[in-house]
């Protein structure tokens, strides 16, 4: 898996190759949390070449909304593929956060 | 002497026969406790009745006769014993006309001492036959009764159970429990797949079964999984796998037939048995079963049969089936890092056979929560495990089995948790195996011997 984050604005985008899961969400999980205390508190994150997310990844993603929450930030999260959208709505997620087809949709108004 | 002392006696056994031809195997074994108590008593009085006779010519008559009436009424407990034995037998062949993928013939000739060999057959589902043999230590009625006891149990639990390492280990720990005769009895008994040949079978001390190839070699199924049922509580046995093809023989025996002795007291042994086997073709399993009787007989030439003898032969007659089943296996360790290993080696194989990638990434979820739920919480000590992973491909069908030794954990009893919460309120527990269940379109769970085996079964839809 690899996490690369670029600014856009005041926006961080980061995205993600690979797969989140067990092995690899709590790299993800630290260069994150790493992101937040350094300020950020709008992230877009970009699944557009992500495999797949398990309850680990998905895990993250709670932190990582938890936590942008509580500072008043916000967090979006933009082009799932078929298998990621499929376990967002088995979970919930899907009604949890805000999600955008494209990234340039996301960018809009944030 | 007034033989008007044996009327109560009399009542006793008439009652017990009454009994144990009722064939429940709870009333028979009052009968049985009455009927010994009888036995007993018969021979205290026989052997005062022997040394009476000495007295005079009259009270010899009189011994003789006593002596006589006690014989017939041993030899009648004999007789029962011998009926309980053989009523519990499937006596109609060939016992199922109905099925042309295999033919099967069993004989057991009991000794003139009754003892305890057993064989059986019967379908589990539509599928899967059952079948086995046995040998109960001792003889007599006591014998019998344990064997009904055995075949009743292994009967019952195969009904909801295709494992023979299952069954076996449940009926060992329910003979061993309160078994204060010590009895025992040397167990085989295969579950075969009468469609595929596939066999899983499980040797509980007993006398290793041939495989008769169509080719005519001939494979000994040596590999014993645990000791004889009755004695160790708490052992797991363990089972063996092998696949029959259309045209293979396997001969199921017991003791008898090896342990037959001629006049000289030579052994039958295994050698001779396995000559026998080897010596020509077998067309039928009728043919097979009664020449292997007619030798020890042959061989016994006239002494006495000692011991039971019993021969079971299955025949296999199904063509391979054109839906080949493709399958990997799979042992990965109890750390983080073989959760990969296993989405590699499951991506090789899905390659291979062009399982879309939509599938792929499904089972990638799958197998994260249920191997991360396996490796964090199944082992209660710091010791390197196995988990076992089967993967099967048959026509549109995944079939994965994932069988761990942890603690007895069933993930799918855990409640779906509350998807609906807000963010803040959301917690991830339990997420993991909800989005398992929904992935899948079939998830069950089974406790066997000292393992969780979880199967899941996945449409492909290509």
């Amino acid at each position: 898996m690899q996490m690369t984050v670029n600014d856009k604005n005041d926006i961080k985008v980061i995205a993600f190759t690979g797969n989140l899961e067990t092995n690899t969400a709590p790299d993800a999980e630290k260069q994150i949390n790493a992101l937040i205390e350094s300020g950020a508190t709008k992230i877009l994150i970009n699944f557009e070449n992500l495999g797949y997310i398990s309850s680990a990844g998905l895990r993250l993603l709670l932190m990582t909304g938890k936590q942008l929450k509580s500072r008043e930030g916000s967090l979006r999260i933009c082009s799932l593929n078929v298998t990621v959208k499929e376990v967002f709505d088995m979970s919930g997620f899907s009604m949890l956060f805000n999600i955008f087809e494209t990234e340039s949709k996301a960018m809009g108004g944030f | 002497m007034e033989f008007d002392t044996f009327k109560h006696e009399q009542d006793v056994i008439d009652s017990s026969e009454a009994f144990l031809a009722t064939n429940k195997t709870e009333d028979c074994l009052v009968a049985y406790e009455k009927l010994l108590k009888e036995y007993k008593k018969l021979f205290k009085v026989s052997r005062r009745l022997v040394r009476m006779s000495d007295h005079t010519e009259e009270q010899l008559k009189v011994s003789e006769e006593a002596l006589s009436k006690v014989n017939k009424r041993m030899e009648q407990e004999l007789n029962v014993g011998r009926d309980i034995q053989m009523s519990m037998l499937p006596s109609v062949f060939p016992p199922f006309p109905e099925h042309d993928e295999f033919t099967i013939n069993a004989q057991l000739h009991p000794a003139r001492e009754v003892g305890g060999d057993l064989y059986d057959f019967f379908f589990i589902d539509e599928n899967w036959l059952c079948f086995s043999v046995g040998d109960v230590s001792g003889k007599g009625v006591p014998a019998a009764l344990f064997m009904s006891v055995t075949k009743a149990m292994v009967k019952s639990r195969a009904s909801d159970d295709l494992s023979p390492a299952s069954i076996m280990t449940h009926a060992n720990d329910e003979l061993s429990t309160d078994n204060e005769s010590s009895m025992f009895i040397t167990f085989f008994i295969c579950i075969l797949n009468i469609k595929t040949g596939e066999m899983v079978y499980t040797n509980a001390g007993h006398n290793p079964p041939h495989i008769k190839r169509k080719d005519g070699t001939i494979e000994t199924l040596k590999k014993l999984h645990g000791p004889v049922l009755g004695v160790v509580e708490g052992f797991a046995y363990q089972e063996g796998k092998t696949t029959l093809y259309q045209d293979d023989m396997i001969l199921l025996y017991t003791d008898g037939v090896t342990e037959a002795m001629d006049p000289d007291e030579n052994l039958f042994d295994d050698q001779r048995l396995f000559n026998l086997l080897s010596s020509r073709n077998y067309e039928t399993v009728e043919d097979l079963v009664d020449t292997t009787i007619k030798a020890v007989e042959e061989f016994e030439n006239g002494s006495p049969q000692t011991d039971d003898v019993t021969v079971l032969a299955l025949k296999f007659l199904n063509p391979l089936e054109q839906s080949i089943i493709h399958s990997l296996d799979l042992i990965v360790k109890n750390q983080f890092t073989e959760i990969d290993r296993t989405n590699d080696s499951f991506n090789v194989f899905a390659d291979e056979y062009g399982i879309p990638s939509k599938i792929r990434q499904t089972m990638g979820v799958v197998f994260d929560e249920l191997l991360n739920n396996i490796i964090s919480y199944a082992y209660t000590d710091e010791h390197e495990h196995e988990v076992e992973i089967k993967i099967e491909l048959s026509g549109d069908h995944l079939v994965i089995t994932i069988a761990d030794d942890g603690i007895p954990f069933n993930p799918f009893q855990k409640q779906d948790p509350n998807i609906k919460l807000s963010i803040e309120e959301r917690e991830i527990g339990g997420l993991g195996i909800h989005l398992v269940r929904q992935l899948i379109d079939k998830v069950s769970y089974q406790r066997k011997v000292d393992k969780n085996v979880v199967t899941l079964v996945k449409t492909i839809s290509k």
